[in-house]
């Protein structure tokens, strides 16, 4: 399955009266099998692209097409993983997943079963009785991971995942990501301000311009997987990626 | 713990009151009665009983069947007054916090409502529907509302839009929205509008029934200063505190406990 957005465009109302452009003509395609990364600097609209992918929003202007066709978006299914946790803190674990597969019409004990697999799958089946709020950050992030890979979604929405936990956890969960991702192959959408992060994880990275946002320029990442993040070539691909964004030293931009 | 076993013997009386919290609530509930009773020994009974008698007059009344009847009564007409403004607070409340005009639009009936003092609420109701069930219930309505209608508006206001935003997301119908998104959100505020509005509707409660009902336990206190019976005014005053702290330590504590366990989590 194939996503593709068609000149969207995005205003916000501002507090203080007038409005506020975020995109502007913004096309994009994400093949069926396809790891997508968006890049670009924070609050220039990376967020808003992933919402209108996923219905929270409504574009301005502009088509989200699935195969081509006009998006239904309650027929489509998302797994949307966020900057934050964003579970329910008064719900185990094991019912954070569950909650995400009854919404996907899963019947409760359906969903708790394939809640505790997918736990299992991100290493935290011994957790699934516990509250949220007793795992750390990290953990708590991969609860929000399991929940969007539970449903087993048409395709998965990743925003900045990873930009608030440390270096240590980030690496492990984006390789853990990339191990799950390869056994199921479905198409995502990962926004990230890290460019290094970007040509790391992604097939294809879409650069962003500032705001209103626009696809400057999109680059293929060829390099075969299981890549390490410190191999010249993906750092030279990231300042390449830097370079367009109009940041030119070149560890100036790490996190 | 192991530290404090081992050290001095100062150290292991001090620990004996931290192992077994109800000890303090004890020793406090003792100090009061002996403070009590040294005191009401300079007095004569009329004017300050000891806790010697009224505990024998609490013991008779509780046998005699009285004290249920009365308390009974006051109990259904808290209980109705209560539920009432509880439901339709609630719906209330919703309704105000997540639309802005009708924030506004309602907000000159809180504060009045606010202002108002029950004893005034209560002589109105009386006027208005005389001496019956529904005045004491009306009384009781009128003045939780404002309040209970106050926590729900703060806590529908509080609700975490990002939370809500997750469950749209992943398609959550509204059913899975209210019960698994909003209401766990709101039972903190629920459960302090229900602690806070119990405590007023009982003393709303005796004091529509002072003056003016025939039973409940404010007519009983009532009753009791008019044959001038310092005795049977603690009694039933000591009464009916026994039965508010049994009804807060037996059934509001464990259900907060239950239903707000989530937030103790302590990560790891």
């Amino acid at each position: 399955m194939q996503i593709s957005l068609r000149g969207i465009h995005k205003e916000f109302p501002r507090q203080t009266g007038g409005r506020l452009p975020v995109l502007r003509d913004v096309s994009l395609t994400v093949g069926a099998e396809e790891f997508c990364c968006v890049v670009g600097a924070s609050g220039c609209g990376k967020s808003t692209i992933l919402n209108i992918v996923a219905g929270l929003t409504l574009p301005d202007a502009g088509q989200v097409l699935v195969d081509d066709a006009h998006l239904d978006s309650s027929r489509l299914r998302i797994g949307y993983v966020f900057q934050k946790p964003r579970l329910l803190n008064w719900r185990s674990v094991r019912d954070n997943v569950a909650f995400a597969l009854r919404a996907a019409g899963a019947s409760a004990a359906q969903a708790r079963g394939k809640a505790l697999h997918y736990l299992a799958m991100v290493g935290l089946d011994q957790f699934a009785d516990e509250f949220p709020l007793a795992l750390s950050g990290g953990m708590q992030q991969r609860v929000a991971i399991a929940r969007a890979l539970a449903i087993e979604p048409d395709l998965l929405l990743m925003d900045e995942p990873f930009s608030h936990l440390d270096e240590m956890t980030a690496r492990t969960l984006r390789a853990e990501l990339l191990r799950i991702w390869e056994q199921a192959r479905k198409p995502v959408m990962f926004v990230t301000h890290n460019a290094l992060e970007a040509v790391y994880l992604g097939d294809k990275v879409l650069i962003l311009s500032g705001r209103p946002a626009t696809i400057l320029k999109s680059v293929q990442v060829e390099l075969p997987r299981h890549r390490e993040m410190e191999d010249p070539r993906l750092v030279e691909l990231q300042r390449e990626i830097l370079h367009t964004l109009g940041i030119m030293p070149v560890n100036a931009v790490r996190h | 713990m192991k530290s404090s076993s081992s050290s001095t013997e100062g150290a292991q009386g001090a620990s004996l009151w931290r192992r077994w919290p109800p000890l303090v609530y004890l020793a406090s509930v003792f100090a009061m009665l002996v403070v009590w009773h040294a005191i009401a020994s300079f007095f004569p009974p009329s004017l300050l009983p000891g806790p010697i008698p009224v505990f024998q007059r609490v013991g008779e009344i509780f046998v005699s069947g009285r004290f249920a009847v009365h308390m009974g009564a006051t109990l259904m007409r808290v209980g109705a007054g209560f539920v009432l403004a509880f439901f339709i607070s609630i719906a209330l409340g919703i309704f105000m916090g997540v639309n802005p005009v009708a924030d506004r639009f309602f907000e000159p009936e809180i504060v009045v409502g606010l202002t108002v003092p029950s004893l005034a609420w209560s002589v109105i109701a009386l006027m208005w529907f005389g001496i019956s069930e529904l005045a004491p219930i009306f009384t009781i309505f009128i003045v939780l509302q404002p309040l209970i209608t106050v926590n729900v508006v703060q806590g529908t206001k509080a609700l975490d839009h990002e939370v809500i935003e997750m469950a749209k997301a992943f398609r959550a119908d509204r059913a899975m929205m209210i019960r698994d998104v909003v209401i766990p959100q709101l039972v903190p505020y629920l459960l302090a509008a229900t602690r806070f509005g119990l405590s007023l509707a009982w003393k709303v409660a005796v004091i529509a029934e002072l003056l003016g009902l025939s039973n409940g336990i404010g007519y009983m206190i009532h009753y009791s200063f008019g044959i001038f019976s310092m005795v049977d005014v603690f009694a039933w005053t000591i009464a009916f505190t026994l039965v508010m702290l049994a009804l807060e330590y037996g059934v509001l504590k464990p259900v907060e406990a239950r239903v707000t366990g989530w937030r103790r989590a302590v990560a790891f």
